[in-house]
């Protein structure tokens, strides 16, 4: 028997007979089966396994060729101490952050961008919608520089490495076929961990590592303009609004119900701390150039850092750090790419979900197959302006967070959708010091953006 | 066709296709999320500027 959710005010209660033979609802039904039987033969662990996916992949998705960098330059600027226990409490912040996006899927059945359209009307429900397109569009083409930067070590040919993996990621969408698909990314995915082996090959401090986790320091040359940039840019690097999109509409793709609200959070809490020990071991690695006095300040590209590692942990270990970056950039690329086309086709009421065919997702292929094509297509103009774009991506991240997550918390506190799932006071007291916080961050990016000398060098 | 009928049962009613694709209808806005949703608006249109700004000055500086 399947679960069954409490009566919502707002829930329509009957169909049509017509409506109930759609690929889309046969393909979640037979997943939803298989769901329903391990719970209720009391196979534990094959729930777990069947339940696991938006929150893993939405965390090492966000462990994208951008962050990857941000990681590997906080390192190498400031080795091992501050930045350690704050890297980590960002992903602390990004599980508070998706947890709730998970509720809001689980609750209402529907993906970010249709809630707001739906509840808020279509000024926010466009903006929302727009917003997130475009900056998929311009992280994408970052996506597709960190795999260019990748290949670039392994002496592949810019062109060469975009074309691969365009056809890649052109070729996940082939399954037409939401658990495929997941379970495709899922074993990609497990390339994000690559870092860990790199880390190990540098022979970390323990001591120094636990002493920084107590003490959140050293923290040499104290705070400048280039601390708060980092701080910045690590906060960008794990809470940004495309996983909120990403993770709800998955969460409802994926077909989660109120009974499966438990291992969702595992999902999400497994994905956090995987990500975070990736991004930790990408920080340690590069603490290796702190301690040789390497300035990265000049470094054009993820690939410079590979390269610079190479006498420092062997070419082992530089070979890790570069298919790493691949793996981020590729794994990221295919989810932002998904995240667009859901925002997208919810917004103008198309059909959305990747059990779709391709006559009736029309749309919704259409937009990640065009965002993949346009990012890919920019970054092989020569002479377009990359590090420009990367920049301006930062900028759109940060500064459109504090909107997105102040609607994140309308919607989980809006008790005629989410029912029994609405937040509680402390996750309430929770999420709204991160909008804060976020906010904070997001004013001070922009001040130092137009004024870059207010904090000094 | 009872078969699928059967294996749809998997599904709560709220999940399908069809449900889904009927709209939620306007939350009633009390007067505190408008005022915040206004405020929204003007934090949207200083940061528009801001993101131009930022694209254009990395765009000189190369």
């Amino acid at each position: 028997m399947p679960e069954r959710a409490p009566a919502s005010s707002v829930r329509p209660q009957s169909l049509s007979e017509n409506d109930l033979h759609l690929r889309e609802d046969t393909l979640r039904a037979l997943d939803r089966r298989k769901i329903i039987l391990a719970r209720a033969g009391g196979r534990t662990w094959r729930l777990l396994w069947l339940l696991l996916g938006p929150g893993l992949l939405v965390m090492l998705g966000e462990n994208d060729g951008p962050s990857m960098v941000s990681y590997a330059t906080t390192g190498a600027t400031y080795g091992i101490g501050f930045f350690v226990p704050f890297v980590l409490a960002t992903f602390v912040m990004a599980f508070v952050v998706q947890e709730m996006a998970l509720r809001l899927g689980i609750a209402t059945s529907r993906g970010h961008a249709k809630v707001i359209f739906q509840r808020f009307g279509p000024f926010w429900g466009y903006f929302a919608m727009g917003d997130l397109v475009i900056g998929n569009l311009l992280t994408l083409v970052t996506e597709f520089i960190a795999i260019q930067a990748g290949g670039l070590y392994f002496g592949i040919a810019p062109w060469l490495s975009v074309v691969m993996a365009i056809c890649i990621i052109l070729a996940s969408l082939g399954f037409r076929r939401y658990a495929l698909w997941e379970r495709a990314l899922m074993l990609f995915a497990l390339g994000n961990l690559l870092f860990i082996p790199a880390a190990l090959l540098a022979h970390p401090d323990g001591v120094a590592l636990a002493k920084s986790m107590v003490t959140w320091g050293p923290l040499p040359g104290g705070v400048g303009r280039v601390f708060v940039t980092l701080v910045l840019a690590n906060v960008g690097a794990t809470v940004t609004p495309w996983m909120i999109f990403f993770q709800q509409s998955a969460v409802v793709d994926k077909g989660l119900t109120r009974a499966d609200l438990a291992q969702g959070r595992i999902d999400t809490a497994v994905g956090a701390v995987l990500a975070a020990i990736v991004a930790l071991a990408t920080l340690v690695v590069c603490a290796t150039l702190f301690k040789a006095h390497v300035d990265v300040a000049q470094f054009a590209s993820g690939a410079n850092f590979a390269t610079a590692l190479q006498p420092l942990i062997g070419s082992a270990g530089a070979s890790l750090f570069a298919l790493g970056l691949i793996e981020a950039g590729l794994v990221a690329a295919m989810t932002i790419s998904a995240s667009s086309s859901y925002a997208l086709a919810e917004v103008v009421m198309a059909r959305h979900s990747l059990n779709l065919d391709f006559t009736n997702g029309r749309l919704f292929f259409s937009v990640a197959m065009a965002s993949i094509l346009v990012a890919g297509g920019i970054v092989l103009i020569p002479g377009a302006p990359l590090l420009a774009m990367t920049l301006t991506v930062n900028v759109i991240a940060t500064l459109l967070m504090a909107p997105a997550l102040l609607f994140l918390l309308l919607l989980v506190n809006d008790r005629e959708i989410m029912l029994d799932l609405a937040n509680r006071w402390w996750t309430n007291l929770m999420g709204g010091s991160i909008v804060i916080a976020i906010a904070l961050i997001g004013a001070a990016y922009g001040l130092l953006t137009v004024f870059p000398g207010l904090l000094g060098k | 066709m009872k078969d699928d009928s059967n294996l749809l049962d998997a599904l709560e009613p709220g999940q399908r296709a069809a449900a889904t694709s009927i709209p939620l209808p306007r939350k009633k806005l009390g007067r505190g999320t408008k005022l915040l949703l206004v405020l929204m608006r003007l934090y949207v249109l200083m940061a528009i500027p801001l993101v131009f700004y930022a694209f254009f000055h990395a765009l000189q500086k190369g």
